[in-house]
């Protein structure tokens, strides 16, 4: 894996840390009053509302002394946002008041989703930059086409046996078309791995549900099933089915953060721009499956408020687990992206759930 | 005059270097190397602009050829940062703000779900055309009849029979929707009437035999489904639930992974109680017009315990214990349902 080259370089370059400054209150503080300008607005602030939560939280992330910067626009977001939403309304009004046309309808949104799918990815990222230098993506229609609708659709006739690997394809074409100042990411994972951490959730999902029913069933009094009383087994009922609907949920999120905690560090680990960066994670499963659940504790019981301190939280974690190696020609880099992005594909991505997160 | 030290870079390119900024007491602005001190260049007030003013973050100057300054004070503030930026972030930080915010964006949550979106849907809902609740209608019943219904097993003559009916229940009442059908078909949802929005009714072969001894009882059904498409309730429920998939979109969009489950469980909560609305709604029409056809509220209870009896709910069953567990039901307490239609009978005998 040494470029030979500049294997002296490489070796000598000293890892450094994602260095994380935003703190729960400060970014709760700013997200809540963004929150209410944009209720109070009737929406037309949330434009500037996702761009300060965005520079906000991009702003205090810093590697090697410099600071990601988010460069949209809130007239640029209010524009795509502003079109997306009369798209979105206009489509579920066909497709909810001619049902017919709607399956029709349908039918070439999952034809459109690749696209919203790219224009999302690449507006993000020609947003996103780093010492001047923005980010870009050249993913095309048809790879996004393949990778994101008719392999997870095919994979299903393989009962999902295949979805490890459509997951590890997914996530290749994503980070393979990345470039930063004109130098390619290159990911090389290995499929393996996306298999190995889908048989350990696996195993974990199966020995959560074991440990778990058992507990439920132990403290149940069954002989109340054969009361009279119609209340009595209601509440029996109710005392099973409660848990069990609990347990549903904890055995999906730990997995989950099982699988990405081993597939996250997989992943970063095998990433690199040549020449430019090397970045590590170390991401420790037992305290990130306890971060996963934890967060989604405090949503339930905020009724969704807590979400900046669960979202700081997570991304404090993150950044305490990953390590960024930066190599020479990162002081030589000219920037090859414009500012003239439109917002609209990035906005409806995210009104049709099609937005996807990176890493 | 004041001197900063912080990070100069060029428009588009990754070198950085370390530079001492003087700030002129009239604006104007010399950047020197700060290593050797070498000037590296200098511009007028005028010519450059500030990037945002975030909590905790510097704020960056821009030049006139896209150069940026950062400096290392996170908390220096330009003297010509405008005051709107000024005002932003003081609310962003303030604690009034905060707790302004954290109190009254529930609240207009709470607004917004109960008042505004179902006075927006009223406001729009009576401009909707009729063409559409046709095509609705039609479409809705094409899909049913591939999902879920089956050809009835109802004879002939029995279906000119209750046919009769439906025209002794339509004809005396004064509707404003004008054209309705009633038609008969077999499924497995078991006892069940269903209201189209183009004025069809459809009855299931289930609710024919469980209430054929019980015409009034029927009326009292088809009188519901009948107050379903006079408020036109399908246009309604559309409508409310694409307003509200922008609102949670524009306003919590950001939200994503168990963030946007519990919203989304949230949203899915929302769109019963709507549900629940509307049946009562349906249901007081049924009240109100059961005596322009001839039967009385009480039949309207006889129906709900049939239907009750016949899906295996026990309709005298004490929910109070288990009141929360009405979140999660798109019909109101059917024993609520009962009491608030003898309720209406006891009324209707004083003139």
């Amino acid at each position: 894996m040494t470029n030979p080259i500049n294997g002296a370089s490489i070796a000598s370059a000293p890892s450094l840390p994602v260095q994380f400054s935003a703190t729960k209150f400060g970014y709760f503080k700013l997200w809540h009053v963004n929150l209410l300008l944009s209720i109070v607005t009737l929406g037309i602030y949330s434009a500037w509302a996702k761009v300060r939560n965005t520079q906000y939280l991009y702003g205090h992330t810093q590697v090697d002394g410099h600071r990601l910067a988010y460069l949209a626009t809130p007239l640029q977001i209010l524009r795509g946002r502003f079109i997306a939403v009369i798209a979105f309304v206009a489509l579920s009004t066909i497709a909810n008041f001619f049902p017919i046309a709607g399956l029709i309808l349908y039918g070439v949104l999952l034809l459109a989703l690749p696209w919203l799918i790219i224009q999302g990815i690449r507006f993000t990222l020609h947003m996103t930059a780093y010492r001047n230098i923005r980010f870009s993506f050249t993913g095309t229609y048809t790879d996004a086409l393949i990778n994101f609708i008719v392999l997870p659709i095919l994979s299903i006739f393989t009962l999902y046996l295949a979805m490890p690997w459509v997951m590890r394809r997914i996530q290749l074409f994503m980070m393979n078309n990345i470039t930063f100042g004109g130098e390619k990411f290159s990911l090389n994972t290995s499929t393996g791995q996306y298999y190995l951490a889908a048989l350990a959730a696996f195993l974990l999902s199966i020995a959560v549900i074991a440990i778990g029913a058992t507990l439920i069933f132990s403290g149940v009094d069954f002989t109340a099933f054969k009361s009279e009383d119609p209340k009595a087994s209601k509440q029996l009922i109710l005392s099973i089915f409660l848990p069990l609907y609990g347990l549903m949920f904890l055995t999906g999120y730990l997995s989950m953060a099982l699988f990405n905690a081993m597939i996250r560090n997989h992943v970063v680990n095998n990433l690199q721009v040549e020449n430019v960066a090397r970045f590590s994670s170390s991401v420790k499963v037992i305290p990130y499956m306890w971060l996963t659940v934890s967060n989604a504790i405090i949503l339930i019981f905020t009724i969704g408020l807590g979400h900046p301190i669960a979202l700081i939280r997570k991304l404090d974690y993150l950044s305490k687990c990953t390590q960024v190696q930066v190599l020479p020609k990162m002081n030589e880099l000219i920037n090859t992206v414009g500012n003239t992005d439109s917002a609209f594909g990035e906005e409806a991505a995210g009104l049709f759930d099609a937005d996807v997160s990176l890493i | 005059m004041r001197t900063l030290t912080g990070l100069y870079l060029l428009a588009g390119e990754s070198a950085s270097q370390q530079t001492r900024l003087t700030l002129l007491d009239n604006g104007d602005i010399r950047l020197h190397k700060l290593l050797d001190d070498a000037p590296i260049r200098s511009a007028t007030a005028d010519s450059v602009s500030l990037g945002s003013a975030i909590p905790g973050l510097p704020v960056d100057l821009i030049f006139a050829d896209k150069a940026t300054f950062t400096p290392d004070d996170v908390y220096f503030r330009w003297p010509s940062l405008s005051q709107g930026s000024r005002f932003i972030e003081w609310l962003e930080s303030h604690i009034v703000a905060i707790i302004a915010a954290t109190i009254l964006v529930p609240i207009i949550f709470w607004w917004i779900i109960t008042r505004a979106v179902p006075t927006t849907t009223a406001l729009v809902v009576p401009h909707l055309p009729t063409g559409v609740a046709d095509v609705l209608g039609e479409h809705t019943l094409t899909l049913l009849d591939k999902s879920m219904f089956d050809d009835t097993s109802i004879s002939d003559e029995q279906q000119a029979s209750i046919n009769d009916l439906w025209f002794a229940v339509i004809n005396p009442l004064p509707l404003a929707h004008p054209h309705y059908q009633l038609l008969f078909r077999d499924s497995a949802i078991g006892a069940n009437a269903i209201a189209l929005p183009d004025g069809t009714v459809v009855v299931t072969d289930d609710l024919i035999t469980l209430l054929t001894d019980k015409p009034n009882a029927l009326k009292a059904v088809l009188l519901h489904e009948i107050g379903h498409i006079e408020y036109r309730h399908s246009l309604q429920m559309i409508t409310q639930s694409t307003i509200t998939a922008v609102i949670y979109t524009m306003l919590a969009g950001d939200i994503d992974g168990a963030g946007e489950a519990v919203i989304g469980a949230g949203v899915g909560l929302l769109q019963n109680a709507y549900s629940r609305d509307m049946e009562a709604e349906a249901d007081n029409f049924a009240f109100n017009h059961a005596p322009d056809i001839g039967i009385s509220a009480n039949d309207f209870a006889t129906a709900m315990r049939s239907l009750a009896a016949s899906h295996g709910v026990d309709p005298e069953a004490d929910s109070d214990d288990y009141s929360w567990e009405e979140l999660l039901h798109t019909h109101p307490d059917i024993k609520e349902r009962i009491d608030r239609a003898e309720n209406a009978a006891a009324l209707e005998s004083k003139p």
